[in-house]
């Protein structure tokens, strides 16, 4: 298990992230070699490692990339929506199997944007990530 | 009967010491931002991830600390201390050249750098912060 995977199985387990997202939609980073043929998708980002709140946890900050084709960012905003509310307040009890004790707290959003390299316009919804450093 | 034991205070010497708590603060924050600022924009030309064609990019990455406001302190018509306006500091992190935001943006941030550094050394100023704070 490490952080992205982690992240991708919990936005696969929500079905109001599904219904505008399949999950072979839902990408980790770099895992987008061609643009994909359905829209809206997503890539999961996983920045650094940080020193944590007590020892032997980090703390990383994780960026969720929703794009879509250009035009209206409507359904962007809704899927990012969901994703907040599918990741937001996310706490399991340290200890428990593999896992240990993650929380999950959502940061801030970004502006609208463009991605010139997917041709898309896009947002992103960014987490604070506190847990075993699976990715060590 | 002897009288009951008090404390007589001769010497004011609590108040000036928190009249001038805020200059210190000031003065120390400020300090950690202009010793911080070259870090991250060390940290930036360093480890952004692209292959320089120019170097242009590269060389372009500032990192800027700034202070603003914390004057006024004094008092008031009523002969009340006042504390003055609230002081601001921070670095900036930016991109001179102008296709910067394509950077930062395009492939889901493959090529960004500004918010990766912020990611990773924000919590290096706030440890500083919060070590001179506990100082005073």
């Amino acid at each position: 298990m490490d952080w992205g995977t982690w992240l991708k199985s919990t936005l696969d387990g929500s079905a109001d992230v599904t219904d505008d997202v399949p999950t072979e939609f839902i990408f980790g980073a770099g895992a987008v070699e061609k643009v994909p043929a359905h829209f809206p998708f997503i890539e999961i980002k996983v920045g650094s490692a940080n020193r944590g709140p007590f020892p032997g946890a980090v703390e990383r900050v994780s960026t969720i990339w929703v794009h879509d084709e250009p035009g209206d960012y409507s359904l962007i905003d809704a899927v990012i929506e969901n994703v907040k509310t599918a990741l937001s307040g996310v706490q399991r009890e340290a200890g428990t199997g593999e896992e240990g004790g993650v929380c999950c707290r959502w940061i801030g959003d970004s502006q609208e944007l463009a991605d010139d390299g997917y041709h898309t316009i896009t947002r992103n919804t960014s987490f604070q990530l506190n847990g075993k450093d699976w990715d060590a | 009967m002897a009288s009951p034991p008090r404390i007589v205070f001769t010497e004011d010497s609590l108040r000036p010491k928190v009249r001038g708590l805020s200059d210190k603060i000031n003065t120390g924050v400020r300090a950690i931002m202009e010793f911080q600022a070259p870090q991250c924009q060390n940290y930036m030309r360093e480890n952004a991830p692209w292959d320089d064609q120019t170097g242009n990019a590269r060389n372009g990455l500032f990192a800027k600390a700034y202070s603003s406001g914390g004057g006024g302190r004094g008092r008031d018509s009523a002969g009340r201390f006042t504390s003055g306006s609230t002081a601001s500091h921070g670095i900036v992190l930016y991109g001179s050249v102008p296709y910067q935001i394509w950077l930062e943006v395009r492939f889901s941030g493959r090529y960004a750098i500004i918010v990766p550094t912020v990611e990773r050394k924000a919590p290096d100023v706030m440890r500083m912060v919060n070590k001179l704070l506990a100082r005073l």
